[in-house]
């Protein structure tokens, strides 16, 4: 009896069956890291154009209006190729906290903080007298950004460590580097993901693990580190609404705020190629400068219509009286602000 | 796996293809683990979907190519227990009884047993005969060491064994 058991369990692995509800789950996986793939692609593409023209454009305007110091504080900080985080850098540098927490012999200070419904940018500096640093080749921290009523806004950890929330954000892009005191910078953009970054008022960010690659070795530093974040506050959004309620184009909510515009948007049809609207979306502003898709972008489907999401790297401060979106091959609406 | 560990380098430098037919390689392992901690089809296809995304953006923080198997499954099992978390809030807000949806290779009678194991007992089971794990291998995964997971293993099939000859008996 007891062999038949241990049979039955040892057979276990091989009866599984594929179902057709997760293969399609495993396709549209594939399909949506092929379209992020592909929309890295365009985006680098399009940096060698247009697009890098008119950014290049608005960033020698900033140049001109502050002062040489500018530029290399954009060469330094947050180095994402973010319009919006670019523009923050540029006219303020973002939120200085300040706040520095010592843990473990590491000293881990949070120097700077951007942050709106869409983005979250994050810069610690890391010191220590006790570690060298000299020959560390690649950072990583885990840390979870906890907001003021308890729940978790992010969390970035490794996948040997248990999820206290929902996951949070997406799409985190990190940056580490040295900076000129010999500190280690570790820099990280993250996106929203179906929800807006709440408000980060009485905000935490908790570091828990400091991991240090050399060559051949990881370096694990567990600890505490407890950081407040509650004096970053964020600014009102700009909503703005379709000028023409008969449109192919079935407009949503549509809201600008301080680094990048996120648009809903719902269109007739539900068998576009899957790039089709990375290619073909854009927005025009009113002195004709144009805005293509740059991140958060998710597509879905449902009843003969595609639903869209995504964000263009325009900002409140580039907020004029209308815009224009257009769907190349679709059609295009006009947009105004509805509050600002 | 010296094959996987050449896709694991390539996705790596962002061969999109490469990280593909990577997963493909663990798609029925990842699936079988699913199933056996949610039950329900649409929850396991959810899992499977993010499991996929999060890996390719997760993939640069794997440093050792060897053992892709064990961080995936770590990946999967993450998103089992957030899905977990999720459904138990919101049953406990509607008090909704979620249909089980079952594939037909679903061999009901170890399946009713292995589910009916205490959460802690359902994962140490699965890891070790759904996905074949070494118990070193699960203790890596679990961050719990050797010795308990042993011990997890051989209270699981003790209690396996007596829910699994008694609902024969029943069903007789």
């Amino acid at each position: 009896m007891n062999e038949e058991f241990d049979k039955r369990l040892t057979q276990l692995h091989n009866e599984t069956n594929l179902s057709n509800g997760a293969r399609q789950a495993f396709d549209a996986g594939y399909a949506r890291i092929r379209e992020q793939a592909n929309r890295a692609r365009r985006r680098r593409q399009r940096r060698v154009g247009g697009v890098v023209m008119m950014a290049a454009a608005t960033l020698f305007a900033f140049m001109l209006a502050f002062d040489g110091s500018a530029f290399a504080a954009i060469d330094r900080l947050f180095k994402f190729g973010d319009r919006g985080i670019d523009q923050v850098v540029l006219t303020n540098g973002g939120e200085r906290p300040d706040a520095t927490v010592t843990n473990q012999d590491v000293h881990i200070k949070l120097e700077r903080v951007i942050a709106d419904r869409h983005q979250l940018a994050l810069r610690f500096v890391l010191t220590t007298e006790e570690i060298p640093w000299k020959d560390v080749a690649d950072l990583s921290l885990d840390y979870r950004v906890r907001s003021a009523d308890g729940s978790y806004v992010d969390e970035m950890v490794s996948d040997t460590l248990p999820l206290k929330g929902d996951g949070g954000m997406r799409d985190h892009q990190v940056n580490v580097m040295v900076d000129e005191s010999g500190s280690l910078v570790y820099e990280v953009l993250s996106e929203a993901a179906d929800e807006d970054i709440p408000s980060l008022e009485g905000a935490t960010i908790e570091i828990e693990t400091v991991r240090l690659f050399r060559d051949g070795e990881t370096d694990t530093i567990e600890g505490d580190w407890r950081l407040p974040i509650e004096q970053v506050t964020m600014q009102a959004a700009i909503r703005y609404e379709a000028a023409d309620a008969v449109s192919p184009l079935d407009v949503g909510n549509v809201v600008v705020d301080l680094t990048s515009m996120r648009i809903e948007l719902t269109v007739n049809g539900d068998d576009f190629d899957e790039n089709y609207f990375i290619d073909h979306v854009k927005l025009r502003d009113a002195d004709g400068n144009v805005y293509n898709i740059e991140s958060g972008y998710s597509r879905s489907v449902s009843a003969g219509k595609t639903n869209l999401v995504f964000q263009v790297p325009f900002t409140s401060r580039d907020a004029g009286p209308e815009l224009m979106l257009i769907v190349e091959g679709i059609g295009q609406v006009k947009l105004h602000p509805v509050n600002k | 796996m010296e094959q996987r560990r050449r896709l694991v380098k390539r996705a790596q430098k962002g061969d999109v293809e490469a990280f593909i037919t990577l997963m493909q390689h663990y798609e029925s392992t990842l699936y079988g683990g699913a199933l056996r901690m949610l039950r329900h089809e649409a929850d396991v296809a959810d899992v499977m979907q993010e499991t996929v995304l999060l890996a390719y953006t997760k993939l640069h923080t794997l440093r050792d190519a060897e053992f892709v198997h064990t961080w995936l499954y770590r990946i999967m099992l993450n998103e089992c227990h957030r899905l977990i978390r999720k459904r138990e809030r919101e049953t406990s807000v509607n008090d909704t009884i979620i249909e089980t949806a079952v594939n037909d290779a679903y061999h009901l009678e170890l399946d009713e047993a292995i589910h009916a194991l205490a959460p802690i007992y359902r994962e140490v089971v699965t890891l070790r005969y759904v996905m074949e794990l070494t118990t070193r291998e699960i203790a890596d995964v679990l961050g719990t060491p050797e010795g308990t997971i042993k011990a997890r293993l051989s209270r699981a099939r003790e209690q396996l064994k007596q829910t699994y000859y008694r609902q024969e008996r029943e069903s007789v």
